[in-house]
């Protein structure tokens, strides 16, 4: 590698991500000191230098050998999920965790990556401007075992990630305008129509955010104690370790889902903003990448990241917010969780690495 | 690989824009709570944290003249359960259950309930609570709680009152717990305290101590207390009477010793009761005394030098007639000596008496003992009574006031006039309570006896013996107690039927007002009996309540005889000799039989009803109330059919017709101030109530500063 292909690393879009790790750390270590001495802390550190070590990977190795050996990673990461699925360990209800060299991995964070990449390589073998039929459901088979397979798992936030970003991409690889509307009215008609299907306790689950005082104490209560915690906060929020909701514990999962509260309460709006204003830059500058790269491969995949990201971000803050149901959804790299940290790293690597590797074969 | 063109790039741009206006809403959302609601959110956040506890104060005793407790605060605990600390239901349950004797299952029932706090039980003493606290059970907790308990039950019920919960604090509801509440309540403390996210308390911080409530010392005797209950209840179930009442008092000072009020309730079993047994009907109802009344207008005409006390008075045929109508004694007594007439109970005397001293001074008099005033005694809701200025008094009033009709009186009022007698002249404020200690016994502050001379002492001595010979050989006889001298009136009060619209035919008021000894009185007290059945006489009802208390209360107060006597039976039987009234040679040749216990004789004989000659005028009603109208009818025996509300404006046969007895008359009543005007041809204001009562009569110097005081 020529150092000249340094120069398109994007330190500013690194440099935003640190921050973003740097902000989780804090908010991971100060919401977490009411249970005493924090094991938190160091299983934080370790995690980033662990990150650290796989960015770097993901970052010299040419993207290229990801790409042309698409197929064996693919089906690596569908036999992670399969094994995981039958000897796996079950945390709070879903089975998605594997124990390896004395830590906890949850395969279907890395397999996000894997599915985008995959979906890149396949649509950029596409030849045709739009996508036909058979391809356009060969593309949605890619999608659509893992998405089960994690469905199977009883990991729903996890799985509800794949379909927005798998229609991102498409969007972008040549579907026709008129099958995206065609399936916007399916997909609107599916999410009404599956409001008879759903059972009275999941219909609560929803009903439940559009006024969580209904049940303030039951499925209302994380809602409520989330929104408490950043309406707490004011501009410029109770200082570091100094909100009552995080330190003193009213607010249940704070250090892994319900970062972005506690970042409300304690930085206040400052931080809250900033810390979306660090998510937004990340995405511009992975657009901007995607923008540039001559690689439909590339392209594809960094949108597909920046859409996986997106979506993290949509539905992890929404529900902070109370303006959608509470799916757990970590919000990465802020989140305590580190399968998901290590994927983000990941997938910083990657992005560099398409930039930097854009003229090498 | 590399392509010159890829396909649809600006869809990136689309992408993007989805991913800004998303952004824009979250932010703006951040914005909005942060900024529009954070005080609010703030607030939540606070108040889930800190918490600002109440500290009860624990509610001061009250205590009888002897120290006795009457009523306590006992510091109990309350042991409940936190569901989800529990981490062994049936061993939790089984040792609750152990230490409280109660059943397991039922607390291991609480234990699934939904509910997460749930009492297993309240007001548990400390004793028991403590081997449960040493044994640290997970998801057991404890609360301090205090539990006003009234040792002696019903004893005082009606002074003592009773207490109510309001916003989780004790409040009197009734009696001295209303009246006193304030001192007996001492003041809360509060009670910082910040707690976590699992309500594991982290700091606990005391903001204000709470001070313990002031202890009352009553005036109240608890053994004349309990003598007087159980004399009260013995009379009304005897007798089957609908309510009853005693007050016992000490007459130079006012201290009450002893307040019975039947029916009565227990304040240690607040539920049980009905809301009519919680009143005090000795306060908060008015009655018509009748003949005990008399002692006012007696007292009037020798204090104004309008009747001499040995001055015989003829008591006429048996009646006497008013302003166009007769008035019947029950007995014709012709000549009856000054003292006799209270003896006999003289209706045709007293009215004699009372025209006398003319209708305003008649009217001073009877405010000059108090009456159209309140007491001032230290209970809540006592009523003034019923006394209308002399200026609206009727023709016929000043006969009727006079013998103790048109006229009413709480029982408090009618035993403190009597307490005048008593005392040598003065008016006193009856005190239930006498000092007040904070809860270190210190005196916070005394009551002072309040009086105000309203009688010469001559004039007092004078009915005393008027009122001693009343027992020794009149009306009050049963009231006697052998060896000792004993002065009391009776009387046989009607009482007004509000569905009949006139006097009740069957019910009166049974009621005998004395004290004892009568020269060194230690005791004024009075026994008021609403209804008896089939007696009704004061004298033969409420004398012998009197007799009994009284001979108790010399024992108690080690009151010895000061006069060998017959014995008892002869006392009853016939007028001792040698009754130290000044014309008792002429007043004794009075014949008194049993049939002539009291003023009024049986209701064959329609009691003090005034019965009009055979024919007469209709008066004019205009301008009068309804309650006037019916009552006039009623004396006059006229059959009343009233149409609408307010004051007489329109009636049938039209005043000055000559009308008999039975006659149908309407009368209509209006409130509409034009058209009473219109008919009436005068102008009318609004006179505030106030200025009506105030300026009528003489007021003692001792009530106006009453009532500045408790303004």
């Amino acid at each position: 590698m020529k150092v000249k292909d340094w120069r398109k690393f994007d330190w500013p879009m690194v440099l935003a991500f640190l921050a973003l790790c740097a902000i989780g750390t804090l908010e991971i270590y100060h919401s977490t000191q009411l249970q005493g001495e924090s094991p938190f802390l160091t299983r934080q550190l370790a995690r980033l230098a662990f990150g650290a070590v796989l960015f770097i990977l993901a970052l010299i190795i040419n993207y290229r050998v990801f790409f042309s050996n698409i197929v064996l990673v693919y089906l690596a990461g569908i036999g992670a999920l399969f094994y995981v699925l039958f000897s796996g360990i079950e945390i709070h209800g879903s089975r998605s965790w594997v124990h390896v060299a004395g830590m906890t991995f949850q395969p279907s964070e890395f397999v996000k990556i894997i599915v985008i990449l995959a979906l890149a390589k396949f649509m950029a073998d596409i030849p045709d401007r739009y996508i036909k039929a058979i391809p356009l459901m060969l593309s949605g088979f890619i999608v659509f075992v893992p998405t089960l397979l994690i469905i199977w798992q009883h990991d729903l936030g996890t799985a509800l990630t794949f379909p927005p970003v798998y229609f991102t991409m498409l969007m972008l690889s040549g579907i026709r305008r008129q099958v995206i509307v065609i399936s916007a009215v399916i997909l609107i008609l599916l999410l009404g129509g599956s409001w008879f299907v759903l059972k009275d306790y999941q219909k609560d689950r929803i009903l439940v955010i559009f006024n969580p005082e209904q049940d303030a104490h039951g499925k209302g209560y994380q809602t409520i104690q989330s929104v408490i915690a950043i309406g707490a906060g004011e501009f410029t929020g109770r200082g570091l370790g100094q909100g009552s909701q995080g330190a003193m514990g009213f607010l249940p999962e704070r250090h892994t889902d319900f970062i972005f509260s506690i970042i409300g309460e304690e930085i206040g709006f400052l931080g809250a903003a900033g810390v979306l204003l660090l998510y937004l830059f990340i995405f511009y500058r992975g657009l901007l990448i995607a923008y540039e790269t001559r690689d439909k491969a590339a392209m594809y995949a960094t949108v597909g990241i920046v859409a996986l990201y997106a979506v993290h971000l949509f539905i992890n803050v929404g529900m902070t917010l109370g303006l959608l149901p509470v799916i757990g959804i970590p919000l990465p790299p802020l989140s305590y969780g580190g399968s998901s940290l290590v994927t983000a790293f990941i997938a910083m690597a990657l992005m560099n690495n398409f930039q930097i590797h854009r003229y090498m074969v | 690989m590399i392509s010159r063109t890829p396909l649809h790039r600006n869809r990136v741009l689309i992408f993007m824009a989805v991913v800004l206006l998303w952004q824009l809403v979250i932010l703006g959302r951040v914005f909005y709570i942060k900024v529009f609601e954070t005080d609010s959110y703030r607030e939540l956040a606070r108040m889930q944290k800190d918490d600002l506890i109440q500290v009860p104060a624990s509610r001061g005793r009250i205590l009888d003249r002897s120290l006795e407790p009457l009523a306590v605060s006992v510091p109990l605990e309350s042991v409940f359960i936190y569901t989800p600390n529990i981490t062994d239901k049936a061993a939790t349950a089984a040792a609750l259950a152990a230490a409280l004797k109660m059943d397991t299952d039922q607390i291991l029932q609480k234990m699934e309930g939904e509910l997460k706090f749930r009492y297993i039980r309240k007001y548990v003493p400390a004793d028991v609570t403590r081997p449960l606290k040493q044994m640290n059970l997970a998801g057991v907790g404890f609360l301090d709680e205090n539990k006003r308990i009234y040792p002696k039950g019903r004893l005082g019920a009606h002074v003592l009152g009773a207490i109510t919960y309001r916003n989780g604090l004790e409040v009197g509801l009734e009696g001295l717990e209303k009246q006193y509440n304030h001192a007996l309540s001492g003041s809360q403390g509060q009670l910082f305290l910040q707690k976590d996210g699992l309500s594991k308390i982290l700091t606990t911080q005391v903001i204000t101590a709470s001070e313990p409530g002031q202890t009352l010392i009553l005036n109240i005797d608890n053994q004349i207390q309990h003598i007087a209950e159980r004399e009260l209840l013995r009379v009304v179930t005897d007798n089957q009477a609908r309510r009853g009442m005693i007050v016992v008092m000490e007459p130079d000072s006012g201290q009450i010793l002893a307040l019975a009020v039947w029916p009565d309730f227990d304040p240690n079993n607040l539920q049980r009761s009905s809301q009519a047994s919680l009143r005090n009907w000795a306060l908060e109802q008015y009655f018509e005394p009748g003949s005990t009344f008399k002692i006012i207008t007696c007292s009037g005409v020798l204090e104004e030098n309008l009747a001499s006390p040995d001055e015989i008075i003829f008591c006429g045929n048996g009646y006497i007639s008013l302003s166009g109508h007769i008035i019947r004694d029950h007995k014709p007594f012709g000549d009856l000596a000054f003292a006799d007439i209270l003896a006999n109970s003289s209706d045709v005397g007293a009215i004699k008496l009372g025209l006398r001293m003319g209708e305003e001074s008649l009217y001073r008099h009877i405010r000059m003992f108090g009456f159209g005033d309140k007491t001032g005694v230290d209970l809540p809701a006592e009523i003034t009574g019923r006394l209308e200025p002399a200026s609206r008094w009727s023709g016929i009033s000043i006969g009727a006031i006079s013998m103790g009709q048109e006229i009413g009186v709480n029982a408090l009022q009618i035993v403190r006039a009597m307490g005048v007698i008593a005392n040598g002249g003065f008016l006193v404020r009856p005190m239930v309570v006498n000092r007040i200690l904070d809860d270190q016994g210190n005196l916070v502050r005394e009551m002072s006896p309040e009086r105000v001379r309203i009688l010469s002492a001559r004039t007092a001595g004078l009915i005393r013996n008027a009122l001693v010979r009343t027992v020794e050989a009149g009306t009050g006889r049963r009231a006697a107690v052998p060896g000792y001298r004993v002065a009391g009136k009776t009387g046989t009060g009607q009482i007004f039927d509000p569905q009949l619209k006139t006097y009740s035919p069957t019910d009166f008021t049974a009621s005998f007002i004395g004290f004892a000894p009568a020269d060194n009185p230690a005791f004024v007290a009075g026994i008021i009996i609403e209804a008896p059945r089939p007696l009704y006489h004061g004298g033969e009802v409420a004398a012998p309540v009197f007799h009994h208390l009284a001979q108790e209360i010399f024992l108690l107060r080690r009151i010895e005889p000061t006069e060998t006597t017959a014995p008892p039976e002869l006392a009853q039987q016939k007028p001792p000799a040698g009754v130290p009234a000044p014309t008792a040679s002429r007043a004794s040749v009075a014949p008194l039989d049993d049939f002539l216990l009291d003023g009024m004789s049986g209701p064959r004989e329609t009691v003090i009803a005034l019965i009009p000659e055979d024919s007469f005028l209709m008066p004019d009603f205009s301008g009068k109330s309804l309650r006037h109208v019916i009552k006039e009818c009623a004396r006059m025996g006229l059959l009343l059919n009233p149409s609408g509300s307010g004051i007489a404006v329109e009636q049938i046969p039209p005043a000055g017709v000559r009308i008999n007895p039975n006659t149908r008359c309407s009368v209509w009543f209006s409130n509409d101030t034009e058209k009473i005007s219109q008919l009436l041809g005068i102008e009318i204001f609004s006179i505030p109530r106030e200025r009506l009562t105030r300026n009528h009569g003489t007021i003692s110097t001792e009530t106006e500063k009453d009532r500045a005081e408790r303004r």
